[in-house]
């Protein structure tokens, strides 16, 4: 052991009670040359003086108030071992049972005295927590940003990735945040035995398959249907600590009031998405055909599968009607009459293509496609080298014509996957941190939208991709950042975004 | 220095870069050999601002390696911590602990005894107004029983009782307040203190303080370190040899134009900032401007003219002089570039 700067029983309490917080002025007058001056001398000596102070005061903190942690090497992270202080809202993460910190969450809160990391039950020092804690996956210029953001007072996250066009679509980042918060009030009910439960399911699928065709029975099966659907929901959520949560007592209530009927609905496709691919017969399940008949007589479908205050069409369905109504919405009648002088005949005569699947179709098409160019009446202009830029198919839409007319494709406009993987930047230049500010209502579970993103480079790197940048950028309006870290120094760069004005609208 | 034999400066390298750890080392670094490095750790009395930050330093590899090369610091490496972490040292480590706690006993109480001590004259008084309300309620008693009849005599001390109770919890409550307002941070293991002055001295106001029996500080308000720098770096670092730098030419020019400059006497910080390679200082950078922004260019490239005016406007914004460095066989070569301001 190095004694050099353990301080002792005294040294301590002395640092402890007599520590100042405040922080030297920087900056102040400087000189243009060496002058030799006594000024200058003593100058320099109370400068030195003062820093050497600064540097050698340790970190002292009553022992109560340090939150402790484990290190775990294989993990990478921290696992609290006393429990969490104000902090714990806005950093770390749960899993079973466990909370964690990330490494640099923990060395940072072990620089600013309030946390203490233990290996093997030895505490370490933060020059250890240093070589430990740093690794590929968490480089040394990312805890520097990391820190510099924190001391600044920021809640830093790690980068979450934004959800895709068709996550957004299919809103499953609602569905994400009502179950985190749904788990919470789980309700903790029996098990049932397994066997039990296929029993159910089986039997709960067995009456869906039959539900078309005898509705008149269902009315009797239905309080007892409604009871083995429960049950077997209740039992998978149970199994899959997924969110559905029944609340009220197991199987008694069949009273299809409409919030119940709403739980009961959505609990139901819950557990047929989970089994159907096993157990539904898809030969059984009749979808009405409406090909080939003028009238047809549809059976009512229990109410249980229908979202709430939706009233199902039922009854005689009138084919013909419906077919003569689809004939019409088609706006064949608006290309006679307006288009003539732009689209040619040849152009909007739609030939039917017959295909098998989609990759014949495709083929069929882009056939169909060059015939047309070949034959189209000013087919002659594409016979020498100089050729018009736009051809007369590609005018479907301003969109498209624009799109044509642009030779140097905008950047922004770049959303193709195969461009993206080939570029090499992305790796090296990934955004690192989501950045909110400072806010008591934060919650780690629900940060909503960033106040900003960074991503870290160093001053030898290649700045960020323009593609990397706007990607982000373009989803969610938050600007990204871009720090360029210089050995410890730390800068900040932004691209602004601006659009120039644009006379045509885009149809 | 003066013949005395010197330890080289441990140079820590960690994960690509080069920190030092140890305080002295740093303020030697730069009051002796002019390297100034960038403090980057939080500043244990303010961990949360960026203005002065503090251990570790980082050395660019081009002070490192002058350093090396001068004799006066060594690269060094950490061994894993699955490596040299044992029971000897955790054993170590909680005998450390133990005896800073016990250190700490007798200060902290005579530290409490101090604070008794410069508040005695508000104990005393407290105590005053207790046995005065109690002579008080006494009187009023007296009096009731006198002019009450038997019947109602068992309300009466009912009564009596719950007053009682309310003024012996009053006045502790009183005399601790008053302390938290004179000294919040000394504040400590009040209540039952008092609890135990009030039983000793009942009938006299006066006390000892020497006499008071203060309990031990528990474990968990002793105060303890937070180690920066590690209390192994001995057992627990190997030199390290496989560091090599300058890897390109490029490097290589930086290298050599810092050693020379250096050589000259001059403080050498980074000057990305200042879109150049280094900021050349005639003092410390706390106290003096930089007169010179250097650019390293290597010999042989061709630079264009507007090249040359960017340099020289970049070095007229904030009045520095622009050198540009390149090499020539073994000797740096500058070329300044000024300003002149006519147009």
């Amino acid at each position: 052991m190095e004694e050099g700067n353990i301080l002792s029983g005294s040294e301590l309490l002395k640092q402890h009670s007599t520590v100042d917080h405040s922080v030297p002025v920087k900056g102040g007058h400087k000189d243009f040359d060496k002058d030799g001056s006594w000024m200058q001398t003593k100058r320099l000596s109370v400068f030195y003086d003062t820093h050497n102070d600064l540097l050698a005061e340790e970190r002292t903190e009553k022992y109560g108030n340090l939150v402790r942690g484990k290190w775990n090497p294989q993990l990478k992270l921290v696992e609290f071992e006393k429990e969490m202080g104000k902090f714990w809202s806005n950093m770390g993460f749960v899993d079973k049972h466990r909370k964690w910190l990330y490494p640099e969450e923990a060395l940072f809160l072990m620089e600013a005295n309030l946390m203490e990391v233990s290996f093997n039950e030895l505490p370490l020092s933060i020059q250890e927590a240093y070589n430990e804690f740093i690794s590929d996956s968490f480089k040394l210029e990312e805890y520097q940003i990391y820190c510099h953001l924190r001391r600044h007072g920021y809640l830093v996250r790690r980068h979450e990735p934004l959800p895709t066009d068709y996550e957004l679509s299919i809103k499953l980042t609602d569905h994400v945040k009502k179950s985190k918060r749904k788990r919470k009030k789980k309700v903790k009910e029996p098990k049932l035995e397994n066997g039990q439960t296929d029993d159910c399911s089986q039997n709960k699928l067995r009456k869906t398959e039959t539900v078309q065709n005898n509705s008149n029975n269902l009315e009797n099966s239905s309080s007892d249907m409604e009871q083995t659907l429960e049950e077997s929901c209740l039992n998978v959520d149970n199994c899959d600590n997924s969110e559905i949560v029944q609340t009220s007592s197991l199987g008694q209530n069949v009273k299809s009031d409409s919030k119940d009927c709403d739980v009961s609905n959505c609990s139901s496709t819950n557990t047929l998405q989970k089994s159907r691919t096993k157990n539904w017969n898809f030969s059984e399940l009749n979808f009405p055909s409406i090909a080939n008949c003028d009238q047809l007589v549809l059976d009512k479908p229990n109410d249980k599968f229908l979202p709430p205050n939706v009233t199902p069409q039922c009854g005689h369905f009138d084919v013909k009607n419906y077919l003569n109504q689809t004939k019409k919405s088609t706006p064949s009648s608006l290309f006679d009459t307006n288009l003539e002088f732009s689209q040619h005949e040849w152009l909007k005569s739609k030939t039917e293509i017959h295909a098998s699947n989609w990759k014949d179709f495709k083929q069929k098409q882009s056939e169909i496609v060059k015939n047309l160019q070949e034959h189209s009446p000013a087919s002659e202009l594409w016979k020498g080298e100089v050729t018009p830029v736009l051809r007369p198919t590609d005018v479907t839409t301003t969109a498209n014509i624009l799109n044509k007319l642009q030779i140097i494709k905008l950047i922004n406009e770049v959303d193709d996957e195969s461009e993206n993987s080939s570029d090499e930047n992305l790796n090296t230049t990934k955004i690192s941190f989501d950045v909110y500010l400072p806010n008591a209502q934060f919650k780690k579970s629900d940060p909503g939208r960033p106040n900003h993103r960074v991503c870290v480079t160093r001053s030898c790197d290649e700045p960020p991709s323009l593609i990397t940048i706007n990607q982000c950028y373009l989803k969610d309006k938050v600007p990204v950042h871009w720090a360029v870290i210089d050995n410890g120094d730390v800068a900040f760069y932004s691209f602004q975004h601006f659009s120039l004005p644009i006379d045509i609208s885009k149809g | 220095m003066e013949g005395e034999e010197r330890k080289k400066i441990r140079l820590y390298y960690t994960h690509g870069k080069i920190f030092v750890w140890d305080h002295k080392d740093v303020i030697t670094l730069r009051k002796e050999h002019r390297i100034v490095g960038n403090l980057v750790g939080s500043l244990p009395r303010a961990p949360r601002q960026n203005i002065h930050l503090g251990l570790p330093l980082q050395l660019a590899f081009y002070e490192a390696k002058l350093l090396v090369d001068t004799g006066v610091g060594e690269i060094v490496i950490s061994k894993n911590l699955e490596k040299y972490v044992d029971e000897k040292k955790v054993q170590q480590f909680k005998e450390l602990r133990q005896k800073s706690y016990e250190d700490q006993i007798p200060l902290f109480k005579d530290a409490r005894r101090k604070e008794i001590q410069q508040h005695k004259h508000l104990i005393i008084e407290g105590k005053k107004t207790k046995k005065r309300k109690h002579e008080e309620l006494r009187q009023v008693e007296l009096q009731n029983k006198s002019k009450e009849s038997n019947a109602a005599l068992q309300t009466a001390e009912n009564f009596e009782s719950q007053n009682d109770l309310k003024i012996d919890q009053a006045i502790p409550d009183k005399i601790q307040t008053s302390m938290k307002d004179d000294d919040k941070d000394t504040e400590r293991d009040s209540s039952s203190l008092n609890n135990e002055e009030e039983d000793k001295e009942e009938e006299e106001e006066d006390f000892d303080i020497d006499q008071i029996d203060i309990p031990d500080i528990k474990p968990e308000h002793a105060i303890v370190q937070l180690f920066t720098e590690s209390l192994w770096n001995i057992e627990s670092t190997e030199p390290y040899q496989d560091w090599r730098y300058p890897q390109t030419d490029a490097e290589g020019l930086q290298y050599h134009v810092f050693k020379d400059l250096w050589q000259q006497n001059y403080f050498i910080t980074p000057g990305n900032k200042f879109g150049g390679d280094f900021l050349v200082y005639p003092g410390d950078p706390a106290l003096f401007h930089s007169f010179y922004i250097a650019v390293c260019l290597p010999h042989d490239e061709t630079l264009t003219s507007l090249e040359i005016v960017t340099l020289g406007r970049l070095g007229a914004n904030v009045r520095k002089t622009v050198l540009m460095c390149s090499m020539s066989g073994d000797k740096v070569l500058y070329t300044s570039l000024q300003w002149t301001g006519i147009t």
